[in-house]
């Protein structure tokens, strides 16, 4: 502990904002303080500033699913990016843009422009087509890499398609066990799910458990 | 000989384990109702060339209406010339649990809630094939208009996975 005539540290005076200092070193801090108007002051801003905090920001944020945070903060950057128009006299501006012309990287910034606005004329017909524009809000991830996903509006089938390729194919010898299931409660934490037969409520079919893992592991009642 | 004592050890635990949730599984279940948001009829359908549908111990219906229209769906937008319905699973979304759409134990859905929207639900979609996700979603299920996922190949035909919103 710093004797009250050493010179004050920051770390100390954050903690005693904080009110983080032993009682101890609290009342020296405290004794130190009332002969420093500008700490006082100090404490003060602060401690209005954590009240509005409070006031105006929720206590808990859920986070989105991480997978997604980057590309939603990107769309909403682009969608709210703000278009301003230069005003230029019209003789200097017809030079300037002969000049602009000139430039040799306008050939490879005008080709990605076209492809950017192919793209979006694209993008905005598939989505256009979608009544209430739920694809537009179809965001996919695949975890392998191998795995190619597209989430795309069947505007002939009026659904939100989903396509896998590259998955391992299932091979040939398995049978796909399947069967007519009943809806299911949630399960007590750490019990297992049982589903049902749909026409049998008595009869499981189904256990989803979890492993070590946490892992799902759905295993068929014989 | 320490290792072999260790692996029949694992092995007593493991089966310990799987007759601990048969005997659940013969229990009744006792949870308690969960606020629902909505209410799926999961598919899983087997599309193929071939209208012979898979040997099934089990055979799955749906309603005439549903099916058809299921189907006619599946096929303007995949390229098969029959689909055939192999398992079906009604669940309820919960709002604030998770919720599973088995139709399949090799096939199956994971949804979570995120709320509702006009005309349908928010859902977060993970397509697990035994302990692998094969894809997650943000997406929106709304009525009349189902979600189709196109999984894994399957004896010369594809497996495809329908969430309609009830």
């Amino acid at each position: 502990m710093n004797p009250p005539s050493n010179p004050l540290n920051e770390d100390q005076i954050t903690r005693w904002i904080d009110g983080e200092l032993p009682p101890k070193e609290a009342s020296l801090f405290n004794q130190r303080a009332d002969a420093t108007p500008e700490l006082l002051l100090q404490r003060d801003a602060a401690s209005q500033l954590g009240e509005l905090l409070r006031q105006h920001l929720p206590s808990k944020l859920e986070p989105p699913s991480p997978e997604f945070f980057t590309s939603s903060v990107m769309d909403e950057v682009t969608r709210d990016l703000p278009v301003k128009s230069a005003t230029v006299a019209p003789v200097a501006k017809f030079r300037n843009l002969f000049n602009f012309l000139r430039t040799p990287w306008f050939a490879p910034l005008a080709s990605a422009a076209v492809v950017a606005v192919a793209f979006l004329t694209w993008n905005h017909f598939t989505g256009g087509g979608a009544p209430g524009g739920s694809v537009a809000a179809t965001q996919t991830y695949a975890p392998d890499p191998n795995v190619v996903a597209s989430a795309y509006y069947s505007a002939d089938a009026d659904a939100t398609v989903i396509d896998l390729q590259n998955l391992t194919p299932v091979p040939n010898s398995r049978e796909i066990r399947a069967f007519d299931v009943a809806s299911v409660e949630p399960a007590a934490p750490g019990e297992p799910v049982i589903f049902y037969a749909a026409n049998d409520s008595t009869r499981a079919v189904f256990v989803l458990s979890r492993d070590a893992n946490h892992t799902p592991r759905i295993a068929a009642v014989n | 000989m320490i290792r072999c004592l260790c692996l029949s050890a694992i092995l007593l635990a493991a089966g310990a384990g799987e007759s601990r949730a048969q005997e659940a599984a013969a229990k009744a279940p006792a949870a308690p109702a969960a606020a629902t948001e909505a209410q799926v009829e999961g598919m899983l359908f087997f599309a193929s060339d071939d209208a012979t549908p898979p040997a099934q111990k089990e055979k799955v219906t749906v309603e005439a209406a549903l099916l058809k229209d299921t189907t006619a769906r599946l096929g303007k937008a995949f390229k098969f010339k029959h689909y055939h319905l192999i398992g079906r699973h009604t669940q309820k979304v919960f709002k604030e649990y998770e919720s599973w759409v088995v139709p399949s134990q090799d096939l199956c859905l994971k949804m979570d809630s995120r709320g509702p929207v006009e005309g349908g639900v928010n859902v977060h979609l993970q397509l697990w094939q035994d302990k692998k996700v094969l894809v997650k979603s943000d997406t929106i299920i709304r009525k009349d208009r189902p979600v189709f996922l196109g999984g894994p190949d399957w004896r010369g035909g594809r497996l495809i996975f329908v969430v309609v919103l009830k």
